[in-house]
């Protein structure tokens, strides 16, 4: 951490890079006193951004580098950057992995994509929305 | 483990991408089985690495005519389902009894 409004994180692009950069913004977010159902869609979205990241990086001769950059933002916003050094993959081309940037759509306000030397996806994440998404019904088969 | 002739197979912890080979070699077609209740009750967390192995196990077992619940206990897991837009593609119960009696109603004559 890097300032009480401010997160940045560094790390290897390996399998077990998801884990711990959430469990780094869960510690983060819960110093915000963030509504839980809230806390655990960011870790979600985040979580498979960073996935896709490690997913490609986990292919070559070396693992690549992620960092992620969090703010706190105007009115309860929080500002989200996952910087990799490899070339996002859209895993929705890929038969049965096109779940991933449909979710973090679904939770985030907004979400952009640079590319070039590396990969940029930014993450804006509104009180809001996520207030009316975890107020949402979801039916089940028996009625949950 | 079986429950009658319906499998159990249960999923706990975080199914995320640091798993997905034990997810996969968890998430096999047993031989015997009409149907099979993925249990995932115990499961804290799930991303879609998870939604990906429950795809393509859905698509096996749905090829050799086997029957294919999902309990969950986690919100979140539910949410993730919700979000990917996969709430109606699996049959999905939030009551172990309610699962069981779907399949097994499914396994009758």
């Amino acid at each position: 951490m890097i300032g009480p409004s401010e997160l940045r994180i560094v790390r290897d692009a390996d399998p077990s890079a998801p884990r711990q950069v959430r469990q780094a913004l869960r510690a983060f977010l819960d110093a915000f006193n963030i509504a839980p159902e809230f806390v655990e869609d960011v870790l979600l979205a985040v979580g498979e951004v960073v996935a896709n990241a490690v997913e490609h990086g986990y292919d070559g001769p070396r693992f690549n580098t992620i960092e992620m950059r969090v703010r706190a933002g105007p009115n309860g916003t929080l500002s989200v950057d996952v910087y990799d050094s490899g070339t996002f993959i859209e895993r929705e081309r890929l038969p049965n992995r096109g779940f991933g940037l449909s979710i973090v759509r679904a939770i985030a306000r907004d979400v952009t994509f640079e590319t070039g030397r590396g990969t940029r996806v930014q993450m804006i994440f509104d009180p809001g929305r996520l207030e009316r998404l975890a107020s949402e019904h979801i039916p089940f088969r028996d009625g949950g | 483990m079986t429950d009658g002739s319906i499998a159990v197979i249960p999923l706990s912890g975080e199914l995320e991408i640091g798993r997905k080979a034990e997810i996969r070699s968890t998430l096999q077609l047993p031989r015997s089985a009409k149907s099979i209740l993925i249990d995932c009750s115990d499961v804290t967390y799930a991303d879609s690495t998870a939604l990906a192995e429950l795809m393509r196990f859905n698509h096996e077992a749905d090829a050799k005519c086997v029957g294919v619940a999902i309990l969950i206990g986690n919100p979140q897991f539910a949410r993730l389902l919700h979000y990917a837009g996969l709430v109606h593609v699996f049959e999905v119960f939030e009551s172990r009894a309610a699962a069981l009696s779907y399949l097994g109603s499914r396994n009758a004559p």
